[in-house]
């Protein structure tokens, strides 16, 4: 091991910023937007307020403690305050507390008196020096403010304009999304999307490296590395804290026959999906059983069968699920296709939430099969016999409801398969 | 002017970085030299960013500006300490009325320089006279009209009737109305996100005359014209450094799909950003990017407020109101405008019994919530494809 401190996967705030900046991969493109917006801040050209929205492990805290220290090294505290709540909002009750909260981060004391005092020390402060506030679990603490604390604090924005807020959550807030609210559209909104193939490569790399493997770093950017770790990509999906766990535990001769890995790594973050699961009201609960059945993306219409209610019904309550980050449209498929082109196709998010659920139930493909062939040992035949199920029923009628039915990585392999094919075919 | 500009979707912008609405800030100085305005608009369409252009340009034309937003004030006396304090702040100290206004402040019994104003507890009951002396101090003793830009005031009236009644939400409507007449220098833009008639609706006495506003004009925010929402998205493009085939057409290109509203220009190109640096974005990519905004799940354009509304806010006109949509939306975008004797008939197709005066309230809702055009056509051509896509229409 490297006598580095260790990598603080749930608590990167806490982490040394050489740290954060060394293994940071695949959300700079989101750092500079929020850099710019507090450039316009200081230079008195309005104020964008930005919230990211990613699940748990999706790399909110490291991204908004990236901001931070970026931030605190270009400017100095003449020049613009920057103020992080506690990530955890545990004690911010109200509103006044909210407002004292940053009020005595700033080093002002808390007036006497009611929250019109504590809003005007606020603005009083910012109106010297341009003020950047960190909030994270943004619902849980708009949630915690009330009505008239969330319409106060937009009030308190709109007549300040010397304020930027830099949000995180992992849903969605309603107090964003509904028409009648005051924050209703208010924030620039960035989806921290799971990591590509090779930002993953990139990140173990780096992790590896961090954590003294020398050998697991060099190997992850040889084409056989690369390869197990684009094969179990199509398993665990993009989430930053998976691979970080995952380039801190490999070795070489794991990363070779990986299943166990795999299954280490599941077996980890299973209670954590077993919880979210469980914290969803029925119908969307068994919105997700149907699409961990279903193994690929389903329409309103399929979804509305599927579990028994109006298509109304269906899409509302998948909505409520797009919300919270659990499903997304389906991505246009690369391939010419026809069929039913008005409806859209839904489908996970996280290829992980499958996987959990189907330890859990044994709904689904089943996990040995799916890992063997995720990892390149097709032992089991069923996912090769679904692709090549899909691809000769799609080759009749080229109806884009045939590949849809696959699982996303499948789906890709499918599609992979057919433009092969049109170079072949000339 | 071409300087670039950043991506903001939602958020507040400098008077410099509003594009556009030059046309229409001069038709609103021209009325306000007349009478006040009531400004609507559907949500996001920019109305704050036109409000705060007028207000950093009032000097100029010849008023005395005020902007407040006042979402924060829950009661008529918290209204009158708000107001009192922006005045306050706005006006110089060389001023006429600056002496006036600070002795009438001191009379409440409160700091007059600086910080919040809390009037004490029994003037602030006896809220109406207080804001009728406020009026008094800033109008009386000046040359120059002074103009309050009242942002968000459907809000706070909707707050107003929660905690203290409705009758204390009309007071305070009742009691602009008498000071915008009282006083010939006192103007008003008001303006406000949930759509006043809806506050109006509920504070109204059933089948009674009260028009507390139709001493304004009314005056609706349309979206961008074309040439304004092209300037806008090239704009846009430069700040965000967009490598595009043809900048020119791209810009087009987005204005013509997001019905020249600002807020999806932003949210566009803020969607084509994120294709990288190493994309060159054509005007195939805007049409993509407008459909994952309209069709996209999650919702990140926020466009399900378009059904959500109507479930909370129309009561027993909902369906209907549902169903108007949904013959509009299928009626085709280039095909003729139904009326609404048309709409009658077809929806008798689909529901017997259909009340022509429910009818006719159903499209007047849809109409002043900017659904729908006068000529019963959607307004914005996103919310049809948006209908018919959460609707799964044919």
């Amino acid at each position: 091991m490297s006598d580095q401190p260790p990598l603080l996967r749930y608590s990167p705030g806490s982490a040394p910023a050489r740290s954060l900046e060394f293994v940071f991969v695949g959300r700079e493109h989101l750092v500079q937007p929020a850099l710019d917006s507090v450039a316009d801040l200081l230079g008195d050209h309005g104020a964008a307020h930005h919230l990211f929205v990613g699940e748990r492990g999706m790399g909110k805290s490291h991204l908004v403690s990236m901001i931070a220290g970026r931030l605190r090294r270009r400017y100095s505290a003449e020049d613009v305050r920057v103020v992080r709540l506690d990530e955890d909002p545990w004690s911010i009750r109200d509103y006044p507390g909210l407002l004292s909260a940053i009020v005595s981060r700033l080093g002002v004391a808390a007036p006497e008196g009611d929250v019109r005092d504590l809003e005007n020390t606020l603005t009083d402060a910012a109106a010297e020096v341009p003020v950047v506030v960190i909030v994270e679990n943004l619902g849980e603490v708009f949630g915690r403010i009330g009505a008239d604390g969330r319409a106060r604090l937009r009030a308190a924005l709109e007549n300040s304009r010397r304020i930027t807020l830099l949000a995180t959550a992992p849903e969605r807030p309603v107090h964003i999304t509904r028409h009648t609210e005051p924050f209703f559209g208010f924030f620039d909104v960035s989806d921290l999307l799971p990591l590509e193939v090779d930002e993953i490569v990139e990140l173990v790399r780096r992790v590896a490296r961090y954590s003294g493997h020398q050998d697991v770093s060099e190997f992850v950017t040889t084409d056989e590395g690369r390869a197990a770790l684009a094969g179990a990509h199509g398993l665990l999906g993009g989430q930053p804290r998976v691979w970080t766990i995952l380039g801190e535990i490999s070795t070489v001769a794991s990363l070779r026959e990986p299943a166990a890995l795999i299954r280490r790594v599941l077996d980890d973050l299973l209670p954590q999906y077993q919880d979210r699961v469980g914290a969803l009201p029925p119908d969307q609960q068994a919105i997700v059983l149907l699409m961990v059945e279903a193994g690929g993306a389903l329409t309103v219409r399929q979804i509305a069968a599927g579990i028994g209610v109006d298509q109304r019904s269906a899409s509302s309550q998948l909505r409520h699920l797009a919300t919270k980050g659990w499903v997304g449209t389906a991505p246009a498929l690369t391939v010419d296709a026809g069929g039913d082109r008005r409806s859209a196709y839904y489908e996970l998010r996280e290829p992980l939430v499958r996987l959990c659920i189907q330890i859990k139930t044994g709904r689904g493909v089943p996990l040995d099969a799916a890992l063997a062939y995720a990892t390149g040992h097709p032992v089991a035949a069923e996912p090769g016999a679904m692709i090549e199920s899909a691809l000769e029923a799609f080759r009749a009628d080229r109806d884009r409801a045939h590949l849809m039915v696959l699982p996303r990585e499948w789906r890709t392999v499918a599609q992979q398969r057919l433009a092969e094919e049109a170079v072949a075919a000339g | 002017m071409t300087e670039p500009l950043a991506v903001n979707p939602g958020g507040s912008l400098s008077p410099d970085q509003v594009v556009g609405r030059d046309l229409l800030i001069n038709q609103l100085w021209e009325t306000l030299r007349v009478q006040s305005v009531l400004l609507s608009a559907e949500r996001r369409m920019g109305k704050t960013s036109v409000i705060r252009k007028m207000a950093a340009d009032a000097e100029a034309q010849g008023f005395v500006g005020v902007i407040r937003s006042v979402e924060d004030c829950s009661s008529a006396g918290e209204f009158v300490e708000q107001l009192a304090a922006g005045l306050r702040d706005a006006l110089p100290r060389s001023h006429r009325a600056a002496a006036t206004l600070r002795s009438l402040i001191s009379t409440w019994g409160v700091e007059v320089d600086s910080g919040p104003i809390r009037i004490q507890p029994r003037l602030r009951e006896d809220w109406k006279p207080q804001l009728q002396r406020l009026f008094e101090a800033v109008t009386d003793h000046q040359d120059r009209p002074v103009v309050l830009f009242i942002d968000e005031l459907s809000m706070m009236l909707d707050k107003v009737r929660v905690r203290d009644g409705a009758f204390v939400a009309r007071d305070v409507l009742d009691s602009l109305r008498a000071a915008r007449q009282r006083h010939p220098s006192l103007r008003m833009v008001v303006s406000g996100s949930i759509g006043l008639h809806h506050v109006l609706g509920d504070l109204a006495h059933p089948g009674s005359a009260w028009a507390p506003v139709n001493d304004m004009d009314r005056v609706e925010l349309t979206p961008l014209v074309p040439a304004e929402a092209t300037s806008l998205a090239y704009r846009l493009l430069a700040g965000a450094r967009i490598p595009c085939q043809d900048p020119g057409a791209v810009a087009t290109a987005i204005a013509a799909e997001v019905d020249g509203v600002p807020y999806y220009v932003h949210l566009t190109v803020k969607w084509l950003r994120a294709l990288g640096p190493g994309h060159l974005v054509g005007t195939e990519d805007v049409r993509r990017a407008v459909q994952a905004g309209i069709e996209g799940l999650p919702d990140s354009w926020n466009l399900s407020y378009l059904g959500e509304r109507i479930i909370a806010r129309y009561a027993g006109s909902a369906t209907l109101a549902e169903q108007v949509l949904d013959i509009v939306a299928t009626a085709g975008p280039g095909s003729a405008a139904l009326t609404t004797a048309e709409i009658g008939r077809r929806l008798g197709s689909v529901t017997a019994g259909v009340d022509e005066t429910q009818l006719r309230h159903a499209v007047e809702l849809l109409r002043l919530d900017h659904y729908l055009r006068r000529d019963n056509s959607f307004q914005l051509s996103i919310a049809r494809r948006y209908w018919i896509m959460s609707r799964e229409l044919v």
